[in-house]
């Protein structure tokens, strides 16, 4: 005799009938065709919108900052002065000025003989942060000697600790690189953008003056 | 081209750090049980992820750029920390967060780590990264001196300080409960 908890003979077949039914309807598809698996549904994120609208704006808000940044880096800004010929070959000595804004000139031009070398002054820029502009030191066969910054940003002190480790390191890639094609410093962007230009302009005027043949 | 380069450098550096800071900012408001009830937990945490994954591919557009901008950075001082001939600490830093942040998203994605312990760690040093990156511009960034940044940084520091408090003491007072409770 069954107990309690057991089902009876009709009892099972009834819920094996019952389970045999759920299979079938489980296999058979909508459309009324049997096998095939069902569909996987795509999950559907929480913040899709979201997500696009932060994707966006980030893309945004790059291209955005980026094209200002651009902008006023390659904006020739303000020109305070124009190239000038200081020293012909042979002429007196004349030290390097004294920086009006703040000078940082390291001596480098010292070392050139200052009998034989040309001193031209680059043109003044000014750019958001202050003023920047060079002194370029050419030897008789028309090569770069020295170049001195007359001026360099200096109104707050963290220019002075940018440029006191940024104005070495252009003066050195000019040297090497004969020329005002240098790299511009990192965290240094306006007084390297603009260091290049004062450079190129004192290149150009002593190439106008015949004491160079620098590009 | 290093000129545009340069630009997208600086641009992709601050919105990496946005995009940083907003990602802390919906982790720790979701883990910390401060999202409100108008929107469920999993938008939060599904933006959370997204938000953290877009600062880690900001971050190596970054990182990617720095190099291709030809303004003295090289690869291996962009990989490698403190080895860089000029700047080392500032760019060491950087590449210290760099790697934070990139440990945070790929133990995280495509699949998360078992270890749940270690996971959190891992994750946990994305913090850390943060604090690094915001440091690494401060002290790096050609606009660091900009008020506008200076005032962004505040902006984003006040609502992560507090997310990151709230969720340090909750989890201190249930620690402190759970050993009350004798477990």
């Amino acid at each position: 005799m069954p107990s309690a908890t057991e089902p009876t003979l009709d009892q099972a077949a009834a819920l094996q009938a019952r389970l045999d039914r759920l299979a079938a309807r489980r296999a058979t598809t909508p459309d009324g065709a049997t096998g095939a698996a069902p569909k996987p549904t795509r999950r559907r994120h929480p913040a899709a919108g979201s997500r696009l609208a932060a994707l966006g704006l980030s893309v945004a808000s790059t291209s955005g900052l980026g094209a200002y940044f651009l902008a006023t880096t390659t904006d020739p800004g303000t020109q305070l002065s124009a190239a000038t010929v200081l020293d012909a070959p042979a002429a007196t000595t004349t030290p390097p000025p004294t920086a009006p804004n703040r000078g940082t000139g390291n001596g480098a031009a010292a070392a050139a003989d200052p009998a034989t070398t040309s001193a031209v002054q680059g043109s003044a820029f000014q750019n958001r942060w202050g003023n920047v502009q060079v002194q370029a030191s050419f030897a008789a066969d028309g090569s770069l000697v020295a170049v001195d910054a007359v001026q360099t940003p200096g109104g707050r002190s963290r220019s002075v600790h940018i440029n006191d480790h940024a104005v070495p390191r252009l003066e050195a890639e000019a040297l090497a690189a004969q020329g005002a094609h240098i790299d511009s410093v990192s965290g240094a962007t306006y007084t390297s953008t603009d260091y290049r230009r004062s450079l190129q302009s004192a290149i150009d005027a002593a190439r106008q003056a015949g004491l160079t043949h620098l590009a | 081209m290093s000129e545009i380069a340069a630009a997208l450098t600086r641009a992709t550096g601050i919105v990496a750090v946005v995009l940083l800071a907003a990602a802390l900012i919906w982790g720790f408001a979701f883990s910390a049980g401060e999202t409100g009830r108008r929107l469920r937990p999993a938008w939060w945490l599904d933006l959370h992820n997204w938000l953290g994954g877009a600062a880690a591919v900001f971050t190596g557009v970054h990182v990617a750029l720095a190099v291709l901008a030809a303004n003295g950075t090289r690869l291996l001082d962009a990989v490698v920390p403190f080895v860089a001939r000029n700047d080392a600490t500032a760019l060491g830093v950087g590449v210290i967060a760099a790697w934070l942040i990139a440990a945070t998203t790929l133990t995280s994605w495509p699949r998360r780590l078992r270890h749940r312990n270690a996971w959190r760690l891992i994750h946990l040093g994305s913090v850390v990264g943060a604090v690094l990156a915001v440091v690494h511009a401060l002290t790096l960034g050609t606009d660091a001196a900009a008020l506008a940044i200076r005032v962004g940084v505040v902006l984003l520091a006040a609502p992560t300080t507090y997310l990151v408090a709230v969720r340090s003491l909750g989890a201190l007072a249930h620690r402190r409960n759970h050993h009350a409770l004798g477990h």
